[in-house]
Formats: structure tokens, sequence, C-alpha cells
């Protein structure tokens, strides 16, 4: 994964060896627009967040790679697979999870799995695949019932361990319950991408950490996921980087690894002091006051510091949340030329 | 990938096409039974006594209508036998987009490699089975009465007339009430037109009805669109054959295309209009016989299925609220 940059205000990444690809994206309603310019990638193997609060545009960007939707403009591709004109062939390396999974409602809980192993072809369009196929997109050529009965024995597994009786009718169950079985129908293939719409939604805490789990052994098995939330600790637990939506637009990625080891660092320092050495630039909440959200060890950090002169030094580790509000902010102010949002490239 | 999305479209749907298929095949075996339970010549004078308004929505000869054969053909113009087959379109038709969509398990069926183009035929082929399986049942219902039940005929005395070799019936005595098995009086097999002409019909109801589903998010809106549209074209039809100018607003509804027991009658009573799409009928007036009819309205339904993919494959989904 190389590095990314901001351009006017879409997050454009440079890497074409990535399972998604997405380019200046658009999505409009009328004159309502759910989706600007958005540009971003995802590499194989690697779980993925998209942060924002309601009306963001994360659902409209999964419908638009999930083929659902058709982009006004701009392009997306799972694959090389183009989302719109070649959906099928880019279903076929992928499963998804709606946020408030529907399933045929007069159908017991093993039918929609049986249904939901047989109905995968037993190879995923490899033979077609075009010659930037990235990795983790496997092709099976295993024949038709055993990789059918394979994708059922482990979707009943899984079901086992989400506690599902399996004789039930789907009418008959709970939202939650039927949130498991949507859990295992989706998760029983072993497509190379999972979207997963906020799963968490309707999960007791023990399911939910259940599933983390799960998302832990997808992304052991090379598994590319992409993950919605609004639960920031959830996002923060498995996702190896974020992305955070807001209006329509992406306003940020950050790199979780990056996160854990930054923090918000506050104190005071002498009147008419710069900080040139590093990208990251601080913000000056009073002449002689500063805010500073670090990407970089401590350790590199506080020596120059020290050596101004910093006084009343307060460290706070970096959440998520704050990154969250961050971009949101900017967004909000609306001035993208101002916008010192923190970009992978400024960071490395 | 075609076996499991039959196999969960037979799951949801097997008791509703049960139900219907049985519903069908009583109501012909009825049909055959109430038939059975009153003689031709009641009949007849029943059918002296209809108004000249009446008689001319009817456009079989009441010639044929008077015999066993004429009254159990009438039976595949009966409302009952629309309606089921009108239940079973509709709610298979509308079903296909709009009721996947509005239950919101379009979007699980669609993340899986399955195009949009197979996710709305092969639910369709289904949907077609039926209608072709509700077909056949009225010929089976039909066939069950036929063989099952015995009518009451009335046979008045006879004088046989020596060396001449006729009878001639003695008008004033008392009539004597046989017990006649059906299939002396009524051969099944001559309602194959009326169950052809039913299956045709439920092709264009159904495409009709994928019509509404593709362009709608919303199952009640494509039930009530494609219902509206059935009921209007049937008054329409009323409408042209009792007020003659308005004849021509009988090309606007599709059940002018619909006249079962006028083709059992034609194939009956012609042979030349068993194979052929046109025949010499009465007075030497070139006629189109059942198959004319059938291809339009094949035609009609195939033209609105394809146009319902087509909708179908390029518009957007929306997500389920």
């Amino acid at each position: 994964m190389e590095g990314s940059r901001v351009v006017g205000q879409s997050a454009v990444e440079t890497d074409d060896q990535s399972l998604i690809q997405v380019e200046a994206l658009s999505k409009t309603y009328g004159s309502f627009t759910a989706l600007d310019q958005c540009s971003l990638q995802v590499p194989a193997g690697e779980i993925f967040g998209l942060l924002g609060p309601n009306g963001a545009g994360k659902t409209t960007l999964m419908r638009c790679l999930l083929g659902f939707v058709r982009p006004t403009s701009g392009r997306a591709r799972i694959g090389g697979f183009d989302c719109w004109s070649q959906r099928t062939e880019a279903h076929a390396l992928l499963t998804y999870m709606p946020a408030q999974p529907q399933l045929p409602r007069l159908l017991r809980a093993r039918d929609v799995l049986r249904f939901f192993a047989d109905v995968r072809p037993p190879e995923p369009a490899a033979s077609r695949r075009s010659e930037s196929q990235p990795q983790g997109s496997t092709a099976r050529t295993t024949s038709v019932p055993s990789e059918a009965a394979r994708r059922f024995e482990r979707a009943c597994r899984l079901a086992d361990r989400l506690q599902l009786d399996l004789s039930r009718w789907v009418a008959l169950m709970s939202t939650g319950m039927r949130q498991k079985l949507a859990i295992a129908a989706t998760l029983c293939s072993e497509a190379p991408l999972v979207f997963l719409d906020e799963p968490t939604a309707n999960l007791d805490p023990d399911v939910r950490s259940q599933l983390l789990q799960e998302l832990e052994f997808l992304r052991a098995n090379g598994t590319t996921v992409v993950f919605s939330s609004h639960v920031l600790s959830e996002i923060e637990q498995v996702c190896d980087r974020v992305a955070v939506l807001a209006k329509g637009k992406l306003v940020g990625i950050s790199e979780m690894r990056q996160l854990q080891q930054g923090s918000v660092i506050t104190g005071r320092l002498p009147m008419g002091t710069t900080w040139e050495s590093h990208d990251e630039k601080m913000e000056w909440t009073a002449p002689d006051r500063f805010k500073w959200h670090s990407y970089r060890p401590l350790e590199e950090v506080l020596p120059g510091l020290l050596a101004l002169g910093v006084r009343d030094l307060k460290i706070e580790t970096l959440g998520l949340l704050d990154v969250y509000h961050r971009h949101l902010a900017y967004q909000v102010s609306d001035d993208a030329s101002d916008r010192p949002m923190q970009t992978e490239s400024d960071r490395t | 990938m075609i076996i499991p999305l039959l196999r969960k479209t037979w799951l949801e749907t097997r008791w509703l096409l049960g139900g219907c298929m049985v519903l069908m095949c009583f109501f012909f075996w009825l049909r055959v039974w109430l038939v059975s339970r009153l003689d031709s010549g009641r009949f007849q004078q029943i059918l002296e006594l209809l108004p000249n308004q009446i008689r001319s929505l009817v456009r079989v000869d009441f010639s044929f209508i008077v015999t066993h054969t004429g009254r159990v053909s009438i039976g595949f113009e009966e409302p009952m036998v629309l309606l089921i087959m009108a239940i079973w379109c509709i709610s298979r038709g509308s079903d296909l987009v709009s009721g996947e969509l509005s239950r919101g398990t379009m979007e699980m069926l669609l993340a899986q490699p399955v195009s949009r183009r197979r996710a709305f035929f092969v639910p369709l082929l289904y949907a077609l089975s039926g209608v072709a399986l509700l077909a056949m049942v009225s010929l089976l219902g039909t066939w069950l009465g036929v063989a099952t039940i015995q009518a009451n005929e009335a046979y008045y005395p006879a004088i046989r007339i020596p060396f001449v070799g006729t009878s001639i019936p003695i008008p004033f005595a008392k009539p004597i009430e046989m017990r006649v098995p059906m299939f002396e009086l009524v051969d099944w097999w001559a309602f194959w037109p009326g169950a052809v002409n039913l299956f045709s019909l439920g092709v264009t109801m159904l495409g009709l009805a994928t019509v509404f589903s593709a362009y709608d998010r919303f199952r009640w809106r494509a039930i009530g669109g494609a219902a509206i549209t059935l009921i209007l074209m049937s008054i329409v039809k009323v409408v042209s054959m009792s007020y003659g100018p308005l004849g021509w607003l009988g090309w606007f509804s599709i059940f002018s295309a619909f006249e079962p027991a006028l083709f059992i009658s034609q194939t009956s009573t012609n042979p030349a209009a068993m194979w052929s799409f046109y025949f010499l009928g009465k007075g030497d007036v070139l006629t189109f016989s059942h198959w004319t009819y059938n291809l339009l309205l094949l035609a009609i339904g195939a033209g609105l299925i394809w146009h319902a993919s087509r909708v179908f494959e390029r518009r957007d989904l929306p997500a389920p609220l």
C-alpha cells in the first residue's frame, strides 16, 4: 500500500494492485449528491472501515461497489471487474451482509443456509479474470456439490457457534436471530471480499465479540473486509484502515496502526516559537498554547518539544473519535484549502 | 445456480401454488357436477329467457351452449377461474422485483454471483410453470368430473315406428329420469383449446404484473396497478361487446382474445379450426382460430416480460426502507 494525497476534496491513492479501486465515483439522485468524487483503493487482505454520520454516503458507496446502483460518474472496480457492467463477475469475488438483513421468511433457517451455500458457482469467474487480477481471489476447481456441501457445513458450524436453531422458520425469528443467520449465510462462502454494513447493530455483546473474532479469522485467511459501523471501538479493534465520509465526500483515510501510536499533545511554548521540524501542523489555541495531533511515536516527538521549552505538557492517546471529529470538523468548515487534514503521505 | 433459485422459489410459494391448483381442480369438478344436475332441455328454457343485451355478450352459438360440452366449456370463462389465475399471476409477477425489494431480500440475493437476468428469469420460469400447471389442472378437474359424475337426463317415451326405423317422442307423456355417466355425454379432451387459451391469458397477466413490479419498489403498488389494469380491461371488453359503436375498444383489452368457450365450440364443430390459424366459419367467412388469439396473447405477454427484464437490469436498486 502506497501513500495517498489530498486532491481537491477527495483523497486519491495511487496503487493499481488493489482488490477495490474507486476512481472519482459520484452518485446523484436528482439534485441531491449522495456520493461526490470519491476515490480510494483497498488492497487484498485488509479490513477497511467506513465511518461517517448518517447520510454521509457509506451505504451509497457500498451499493455502488455492489452494483446495486449505477454511478453517475467515475468508476468502481472489484478485482478488475467494473462494479456496474461486470457486476456478476465481481460478485463471484464477494459476499455481502446489509445493515438490516432480510431473508426469505417462508423458509427454515437450514433452507436459507443451504440456498446461500448452493447458489455460488464453484469457480468465481477465474478464467475470465483480467490480467490485473489481485491476490486474494484464487481460482477454485472443485466440483459443485462438494464445494457447496463444504460451504453448507461451514455455515452450520458457524450457526452452531452463534447458538442458532436451524429448524426454525425465518418468519418466527427475532431480529437478532435473523442477523445471526445472515452472518452465517454471508460468511459461509470463501469469497475473498466481504462487505459488512453495520453487522453488529442488533447483536448481543457475546455474539458481537464472536463476530469480531470471525473477522480476525478472516483477516488471518487473507480475506478483505469492508466494514461499516457507527461503533468506533469495533472499527478500532478490527480495522487496518478507516475512511471517513461526510456529506458524500471522502474526507480522510487513517491507518489504525499509525493512529494507535499517535497522541494529542497540548502545552505552552514561548511566544514566537515555530515548529518546523515536521510536516504535521500545530493548532494554536492561544498565542502561546498549542494543540497537536501527532501520529509519531512520543520518543521522536518529545525531545524536540522539550528542547523548545515546552510547559504544561499534557499527552493523551489519540483515539479514532478524535480523528473522526477532526475530519468531520474540517468538512463542516467546508474550506478545503485551509484543511490541515492528516493524510498518509503527510504522516509518512 | 438455477436449481437453488428454483428450490427457494418453490419453498416460498408451494402453498400458494398448491392452493390454487386444488381450488382450480375442485372448481372444474364442481362445474361438471352442476352441469350434470340440470338437463339440457331445462337449460335451453333458461337461455331463452335471457334478454338480448345479455345474449350479445355471448359469442358462442346457443345451440352449442345447451349441450353438455357447451355448458362445461363456459366454466373456463367463470370469474372464479380468472380470479385463481389472476391471484397466481399477480402474486408471482409482483414478487419478482418489487416483492423482493420491499421485503429487502433482493440485496442478499443479488450480492451473490447471480446475474439480474437469472434472478429475474428463474422465478419467472417457475411462475410460468405454475400458469401451465393451473391450465392443465383445469383439464384435470374436468376429466375428474367427467369420469366420476353421472348426469340426470330426462327422456320422453317414444313410439317406435316399425319398418321406418325412427322413434317419435310422446310430448304429453311423463319424462323418464335416467342417470347417464358424463363421459358418455362429454369428451373431456374437447376442452384443451380452453386450457390453452387460459394458459395464454395467464402468460399475459403475468407479463403485466412483472412490468409493474420491475418499475416499482413497493409490492402493494405493483399488485394494485396490475389488478386495476385487469379490472379496467375486463370492463372495456364488456363495453366493447355490449355497445356496437364502441367495438373498437376491444383492441385495448387482453380479455378480447380470451374466448375459451368459443374456441372449444369451434374446434368441436369444425375440425379445420383445430390446427390452423384461420378457417372458413359460418357463412364461409374467414375466421381466426384459437391459435391466432393464443399467439397474440403469448406475444403480448412475452413483450411485457422482455420489457420488464430490461427495466430490471438497468434500474438502480433502492435500499430497503
